[in-house]
């Protein structure tokens, strides 16, 4: 019951069997001027019902003359396609595009009309961003792909297309720059992806559950991006892009553990403001991880380390706190996600409401009833506003939960347990591959050549060979500008 | 437990090759050897420092010499090649109880360490458990992880014998003069003293046929073997300017006395995060020694794993510091007899095999032309 009958009654038969349930289905029996009879069918919703009306049946019932090839049909519609089993005619409909029967011919013709609705280009949430560009993308693959196009109009940025999920057939696309990428990263990334065997993928965050060289480590190994000119960045500089169909965020690969503290808009500021930048993020990565802790193990266990003076005050504001610091600690680190989370999950106005009812009055009151100490608040806060500076979303959220096992190792072991909390990290950090290219690269393996863009970002006519922390192949990116130093290009 | 390595996982760059052997020989011996030296030499150590030096890099190329005929050989391969099955089988045997030892006495002395300068109160054998943990980590990945490693600790401690420069405050470069004044014997004696703190440089023998760029293996003992003397260099001028003969007789520790001197407006006393941050480099000379040790024995009963051995090396460490808790001087003969062992296979054993490696090619040329 596979192939497509010349019946047209019995396809008709097939398809309310098949779609039986789908009120959203329309069966639109018409005859042509020939008066040969033909059926259309489409999900209301899904396609583009000008473009039905008017380049389909219009031509169709108005002058047509006898269809003896489908292929040859007086519509006028962009791309069209014969098939001529049921599977894909399912398929097809199912992403929005119509298909017309004429009897008489055991194939049918798929039409590319869809029209689904759709949010907006607009700008991207997770990724503002000052100087650059403030198109973000949206949840139809299509549409993203285009936006890359617009910035990277090149013949070599290739696109590989694979579907994925039994039920759901998303489709994912692996774009990239087929002379710079390292030939062995696109085929890994193929021999991963086509292994995945589920139902559906919904979303990129999904994918890289199966895609990770390490699933059961914390950090995250793809990064993943709203705009597209950050993954046209990362395509120059000799990475994979995947873009999957539903959902608004693109992967990229292969990353290390310093380009989750790069931005694109570093590119678009005066070269010592966006070093100035860096250096900060990398300063903010310490706080995030190793402030508390030490507050921790100095109050808990090595207080001759700080200075008279500051002792004095810190005694003063922690002698009415019933509790030891790790418990404090907890206590503000703990209120601080939570008020977080709930200023995410609430609309905007009410959650800038939860920003001061917790800001304000909690942290207020705890030190005003003894509960927490003034400075563990200051300490808890700086903590939280340097875990917001560190630009990545997924980084950011792993580094906030990487902190609290160095909490508890500090309580117990005072600087001995940050110490070796913090060999533990770099050591995983080291031992970590993803996609065939170790994480801690150019820090671990130490490689001086792309340090020009790590910590800090020399001025981009210095920039002269792509990073090679991706392997690419190619790694010329400009030759020699402002030769001489002083003038203009070559002036 | 997971794959066996393959050689890949042990393909080693020359900066890993050169800061693994750096950071291997920088170890417990600099906190101590100011005062090391002023017992033997008074303030003309450095001239001792020098000669010490010339030595250790005559011994490491040496070394690639005698290795370079084999590249594909570790040092556990090149002994059954060179002296047949059973002395070759007792030589590795004597090599991996002389890395293990080391790792071992490295081990016990930070211990001791921590437990002087950071945490008093905390027991031996809970420091035991916590510092097996990275080590093990760091052993498990093969040379890879070890030369990142040291390629790391290189990044996040060279700021280490820089901030020693604070005690040139109030120097006394009187002190240096006369040169020569406790005789050039004495200078000649505690040249043995300095040899010991090179010791490191011989983990050579299983780098080099890991090392990408062989060519460079020499440049690369040669800048290792300098930066470790410059490293000495700092903590002892430094030492010897701030502090009189007599005084720097007293203090056990007088590189970390040194420190002492230093008063930031936020930190008192940062000779206890000094020290705490110091174990990162302690770490570095231990891992690579029980990675030598862990190899030789995978090699010696040919099995597929190393990890079998680290595993049951730092389990046996764990059970020996809740059955015994050395005291300082323990540790110092422990110190000692390390020092003998590395005196004999470091430095003569490589000039030894150097001679016998020529011997060796010159009578199978004379038997098979």
């Amino acid at each position: 019951m596979n192939h497509l009958s010349t019946s047209l009654a019995d396809n008709l038969e097939t398809a309310q069997h098949l779609f039986c349930q789908s009120p959203d289905l329309v069966i639109r029996p018409f005859q042509l001027k020939s008066e040969q009879r033909a059926l259309l069918l489409y999900f209301e919703g899904l396609v583009d019902k000008v473009s039905i009306t008017h380049d389909i049946l219009r031509p169709l019932i108005s002058e047509a003359e006898a269809i003896k090839e489908l292929s040859n049909a007086p519509v006028t519609v962009g791309r069209v396609q014969t098939v001529s089993d049921w599977t894909q005619v399912e398929i097809s409909l199912f992403t929005g595009k119509c298909v017309l029967f004429v009897d008489g011919i055991a194939e049918a013709l798929i039409m590319f009309t869809q029209g689904w609705p759709q949010r907006a280009i607009s700008e991207p949430q997770t990724e503002s961003t000052i100087k650059g560009a403030h198109q973000g993308f949206v949840e139809t693959g299509e549409q993203n792909i285009a936006l890359i196009r617009r910035y990277l109009p090149n013949h070599e940025l290739k696109l590989n297309q694979y579907i994925i999920g039994k039920r759901v057939r998303s489709t994912m696309t692996l774009l990239y720059l087929s002379d710079i990428v390292k030939p062995d990263l696109v085929k890994e990334m193929e021999k991963r992806l086509q292994s995945i065997d589920v139902d559906a993928i919904l979303s990129t965050g999904e994918l890289t559950d199966y895609l990770d060289d390490h699933p059961f480590n914390l950090l995250p190994q793809f990064q993943t991006t709203e705009r597209p000119d950050a993954a046209v960045a990362h395509l120059l500089q000799g990475r994979i892009a995947l873009v999957v169909d539903h959902s608004p965020t693109v992967l990229v690969g292969p990353v290390t553990f310093v380009s989750f503290f790069q931005t694109v808009d570093d590119y678009s500021h005066r070269w010592l403001v966006a070093s100035f930048l860096r250096a900060l993020r990398f300063v903010a990565l310490l706080i995030t991880i190793f402030l508390p802790a030490s507050y921790i193990s100095l109050i808990a266990f090595h207080f001759e380390v700080l200075p008279f003076k500051l002792l004095l005050s810190i005694g003063e504001s922690r002698a009415r706190v019933p509790f030891p610091p790790i418990i404090e600690a907890f206590l503000m680190e703990i209120s601080i996600e939570m008020l977080r989370e709930a200023g995410l999950r609430l609309p905007g106005p009410v959650g800038q409401t939860i920003g001061v009812v917790g800001g304000i009055v909690i942290g207020q009151a705890a030190v005003q009833a003894g509960i927490v100490s003034n400075i563990m608040v200051i300490i808890v806060a700086l903590t939280a506003i340097s875990s917001f500076i560190i630009p990545d979303f997924d980084m950011a959220s792993s580094l906030r939960l990487i902190r609290f096992p160095f909490m508890i190792a500090a309580s117990l072991f005072g600087l001995i347990g940050i110490v070796i909390s913090m060999l533990l990290l770099v050591g995983f950090i080291m031992s970590m591959r993803t996609l065939g290219i170790p994480y801690g690269i150019p820090v671990a393996p130490l490689d001086m050549r792309d340090w020009k863009d790590i910590f800090v970002r020399f001025p981009l006519f210095m920039l002269k060979q792509r990073p090679r922390s991706t392997n690419a192949t190619q790694l010329r990116r400009q030759g020699r500008n402002r030769k001489g130093g002083q003038g203009g290009n070559g002036a | 437990m997971r794959r066996p390595l393959s050689p890949e996982d042990h393909k080693i760059s020359f900066t890993q090759f050169v800061f693994t052997i750096y950071k291997t020989q920088i170890g417990i011996g600099i906190l101590t050897l100011p005062r090391d030296l002023v017992e033997t030499t008074g303030t003309d150590g450095w001239i001792s420092l020098l000669i010490g030096y010339a030595i250790a890099v005559t011994v490491s190329i040496l070394i690639i010499a005698a290795m370079s005929k084999y590249p594909n050989d570790t040092l556990y391969e090149l002994l059954p090649r060179l002296f047949g099955a059973w002395i070759g089988g007792g030589l590795s045997l004597l090599w991996i109880g002389y890395a293990a030892g080391g790792s071992l006495v490295m081990l016990l002395w930070s211990i001791h360490l921590t437990q002087v300068w950071v945490l008093p109160a905390i027991s031996s054998p809970t420091l035991m458990f916590l510092f097996v943990l990275p080590i093990c980590l760091y052993t498990f990945h093969g040379l890879k992880l070890v030369g990142r490693f040291g390629e790391f600790v290189y990044l996040i401690s060279f700021w280490m014998p820089l901030s020693l420069f604070w005690g040139l405050k109030d120097a006394h470069w009187l002190n240096f003069l006369p040169i020569g004044h406790n005789g050039w014997v004495n200078i000649i004696l505690a040249v043995k003293t300095t040899l010991l703190s090179f010791l490191g440089f011989e983990l050579a023998f299983i780098l080099y046929p890991y090392l990408t760029e062989k060519k460079r293996a020499i440049q690369g003992v040669v800048f290792a073997n300098t930066l470790a003397l410059i490293t000495y260099s700092i903590a002892t001028v430094i030492s010897f300017l701030q502090f009189s003969e007599e005084t720097l007789k007293e203090y056990v520790w007088p590189s970390l006395v040194l420190l002492k001197l230093i008063r930031l407006p936020f930190v008192e006393r940062f000779e206890i995060i000094f020290v705490a941050l110091y174990l990162v480099i302690l770490f570095a000379t231990i891992v690579p020694y029980l990675y030598m040790a862990a190899m030789g024995a995978n090699r010696l009963l040919r099995t597929k794993n190393h990890r079998y051995y680290t595993i049951a090396f730092l389990a046996g460490c764990v059970v020996l510091s809740v059955l015994f808790r050395p005291s300082f001087w323990q540790l110092q003969w422990m110190g000692r007899q390390y020092g003998k062992a590395g005196f004999l296979l470091a430095f003569l054993f490589p000039v030894f095999l150097w001679l016998w490696g020529i011997g060796y090619r010159f009578i199978r040329k004379e038997r098979h032309p």
